[in-house]
């Protein structure tokens, strides 16, 4: 043959070869795009591949039934027998790209960009296999013997790394770790049928003298018609085939190893996921019984410990004993009989570290151990950066049964554990807090509607008051109630103490003065008669003390009496400031006679310009930075030069020069109230 | 924080509770148990040594209420000695001298304890 002839056939050999590689390449790409869309787990996948080779084996046997082979050598092949050799490789196609494809996943399972590189170096080694293999094809092998030395070598190189890839992929077998157990049962199962079938079926199509075969058919080699159709397709089809056994094999191989440490792995995974769970419940469960159970529930159902028990030390309850709070394969009464709760739960807690008991036998906290089935046992600290929550105990019924392991993943869960707890008290006393709060808020108001909402008008006097409480409510009280024939009524009082239980009282107060003022109105009785009312209500520890006065509005006349309280503050029009300190015991010291025996009633005709200052301690006991108290000095100061003001301005003085005292901070220790009655005279000061 | 502090002393005639520091809300519970434990031994004559008192509010003065009439019942008395002359005015303000007796020196006190003098009110 002529040169001509040689580079005809070349060309067309590329050609052929390259119409080849594009519909083969078509065919990659579409079994590539029916596999993506469905993403099974590797265990399927094995299923997957075992269901495709079935039936391509038999499609295999099946083509090779049909008549036609290769007759001598160097003698052009019927028609039939091209037929025949593109179906078969078809098929073998097929089989190998689903091959690749499924055990494609497998590899990249948890894929890293390393593995992903592997993979497609392989992928590219096996493409260059082909692509240098493409000159030996068979049409040519008398023609290409001057290259043959070169190529061969390319051919060599790139096979040998083919095999050195097949090799670094098939160690990727990240998703048998992850399986679960019968999920792992299974794919042992399957892997072991696959290889063997895979065994089989070579067996079958490369020596069916093996099996006697020959005789019903002419079982040639299929790999032999593969070989006339494309040679490079057939090195793609074998390396394919060779990684795909490879790759069942090793899967197979980690499986069988992987076996006896199936129950660990088991195990550290549904401890994860219980730790999971818990946390998802602390997001929808805010009932505190509900996390308990999970806590005790948790390490008895991962396997780590046979019982197991929680307990809380809850102040509040007024006990100093931690209660078992919930109990999981065990009564909490018997838990509390075997062991010396209060004793474990103080050391823990008080180590802030865990106590194990390795063989309760031989210590004393606990009591018949052995026939109650609590012969290890782990007391775990559930100990946030503050305070120790409670502790958790998990008990075995076997002596030294807690492994290091054991231990570690225990304290890990009652980490999470103690998390948990920590969020869902947080969470609750957040509500309740808010609710305290919005309830002081109305309360509060409530309060504020007791005082008066806008001083009653006179046209001889003038008169301002206000009351700040130190927390939303307080024990302060200031009133005035016209009692008809011009006379006004007016008290200020204080109930000891601060906050809620003195503004109960307060509110009582507040009660007896708007009906006992129009009853008994010389203060004398009115006094009596409080002392008596609250006396029976007051506790022990709890008194009031107040001013009460009458003041004539139309002559200036002023009768008042002091139970117990600061003095009233009296500045006449000249600036002469004193203290009108009279006799009177606080209300609620004494229940009997007494009360009524000491109280002394002063009585006081006003000139003009006269002014009087009722208050409670909270304005002479206030304090600035330096601790100092504001003081009676002080205040007179401050009435004495603003004597010349209306109520209001004295009023206002004195609050501001408190504020001033008390400095840019201004917190209030104590409820203060201010009542200013400032007496004009019948024509009117202005 | 707590900057009050309770001290127990025995003598003959009483038991004295020498106060410390502030008495106010937060430090009343002190004293309040400290009273309670004497009263659980036993011990019924009681002086309030108020000395190094510095302060008292209103949840103070009512720690002395809480008990003086149990421990009059039992025949005992609470008796309360040298006050800083600001800390009486706080007593005296509130008629507390009508109640109790508040005397200037321990001695005193406990000489009212010895000559078996009667707690002011007689009931």
């Amino acid at each position: 043959m002529g040169g001509v002839g040689e580079a005809a056939l070349m060309s067309t050999n590329i050609l052929y070869q390259a119409a080849l590689v594009l519909c083969f390449l078509c065919l990659w790409i579409t079994i590539a795009q029916a596999l993506e869309n469905s993403r099974p787990t590797p265990a399927q996948i094995f299923w997957h591949v075992i269901l495709t080779i079935i039936p391509a084996c038999l499609l295999i046997i099946l083509i090779l039934q049909i008549p036609g082979a290769f007759l001598e050598e160097n003698l052009p092949a019927a028609p039939i027998v091209h037929v025949k050799s593109a179906l078969l490789s078809m098929v073998l196609a097929g089989l190998s790209f689903i091959l690749m494809q499924r055990f494609g996943h497998l590899v990249r399972f948890r894929r890293t960009r390393r593995s992903e590189r592997n993979w497609y170096l392989l992928l590219f080694f096996f493409s260059l296999s082909s692509v240098t293999s493409a000159p030996f094809h068979h049409h040519f092998e008398d023609l290409s013997s001057n290259i043959d030395a070169t190529l061969s070598i390319f051919l060599l190189l790139a096979l040998v790394t083919s095999v050195i890839f097949i090799f670094l992929n098939t160690v990727r077998l990240a998703w048998i770790i992850r399986l679960p157990v019968k999920r792992k049962m299974g794919a042992l199962g399957l892997g072991i049928v696959s290889v063997c079938f895979t065994v089989t079926t070579l067996l079958l199509l490369f020596s069916p003298d093996v099996l006697a075969l020959n005789s019903i058919t002419d079982l040639s080699r299929p790999f032999e018609f593969l070989i006339f159709y494309s040679l490079p397709l057939t090195a793609i089809i074998v390396l394919c085939i060779t990684f795909g056994f490879a790759y069942a094999l090793t899967s197979v191989l980690s499986l069988i190893f992987h076996l006896p440490t199936i129950g660990d792995y088991q195990r550290s995974v549904d401890e994860m996921a219980a730790i999971q769970a818990l946390t998802v419940l602390v997001r929808e469960v805010a009932d505190p019984e509900k996390l308990y159970h999970w806590v005790v529930s948790t390490p008895v159902e991962s396997g780590r410990g046979k019982a197991a028990w929680l307990t809380i030390q809850d102040l509040d309850s007024g006990s100093l004993k931690p209660q078992i709070v919930a109990a999981h394969n065990i009564e909490a009464s018997l838990a509390d009989k075997v062991c010396d709760v209060s004793a474990i739960h103080g050391e823990s807690a008080g180590t802030r570290a865990l106590v194990s008991i390795q063989n309760t036998a031989a210590d004393r906290r606990i009591q018949n151990g052995k026939s109650n089935g609590i012969l290890s046992l782990l007391a775990i600290p559930l100990a946030t950066r503050t305070e120790v929550l409670g502790t958790l105990f998990v008990s075995r019924d076997v002596a030294h049964a807690f492994e290091n392991e054991d231990i570690e993943s225990i304290g890990i869960f009652a980490s999470q554990a103690t998390l948990v707890l920590e969020n869902a008290r947080l969470l609750e006393s957040k509500i309740e807090r808010e609710r305290l709060a919005s309830e002081l808020a109305i309360a509060r108001g409530v309060q504020q509607r007791l005082l008066p909402q806008a001083m009653p008008r006179f046209a001889t006097l003038s008169l301002a008051a206000s009351s700040t409480p130190a927390h939303e409510v307080g024990g302060d009280y200031y009133d005035l109630l016209e009692l008809g024939d011009g006379k006004l009524a007016f008290i200020v009082a204080d109930v000891s103490g601060k906050g809620t239980s003195a503004a109960f009282y307060m509110a009582e107060m507040q009660g007896i003065f708007q009906a006992v003022a129009q009853i008994a109105p010389s203060p004398h009785d009115f006094l009596c008669h409080v002392n008596n009312a609250l006396g029976r209500s007051l506790e022990k520890n709890v008194f009031v003390t107040a001013i009460y006065g009458i003041l004539d509005c139309n002559t200036g006349a002023i009768s008042i009496a002091r139970a117990g309280h600061p003095p009233v503050a009296f500045v006449d029009v000249n600036g002469d400031a004193m203290l009108l300190r009279s006799g009177g015991l606080g209300i609620g010291l004494d229940r009997g006679d007494l009360f009524g025996q000491t109280l002394e009633v002063k009585e006081h005709v006003f000139n003009p310009g006269d002014l009087i200052a009722l208050y409670t301690d909270g304005v002479t006991e206030s304090r600035n930075s330096e601790g100092e108290e504001f003081g009676y000095d002080h205040l007179l100061q401050c009435l004495q030069s603003s004597r010349y003001e209306r109520a209001q301005g004295v009023h206002d003085a004195v609050r501001q020069t408190v504020d001033q005292f008390m400095g840019p901070e201004k917190k209030y220790d104590d409820d203060l109230t201010l009542l200013i009655i400032k007496w004009h005279g019948p024509e009117p000061v202005i | 924080m707590s900057n009050f502090s309770v001290a127990f002393r025995n003598a003959d005639a009483a038991t004295i509770l020498s106060v410390c520091g502030e008495l106010d809300a937060h430090t009343a519970p002190e004293l309040e148990s400290a009273i309670k434990k004497c009263r659980d031994e036993g011990k019924i004559n009681l002086i309030i040594n108020g000395h190094d008192l510095d302060y008292i509010s209103s949840a103070g003065l009512g720690v002395f209420m809480a008990f003086i009439e149990e421990i009059r019942t039992l025949g005992g008395d609470i008796k309360i000695c040298a006050l800083k002359s600001k800390i009486f005015d706080v007593f005296d303000l509130l008629g507390f001298p009508k109640i109790y007796h508040i005397v200037e020196t321990e001695e005193e006190a406990l000489s009212l304890f010895e000559r078996g003098i009667q707690p002011i009110q007689g009931d």
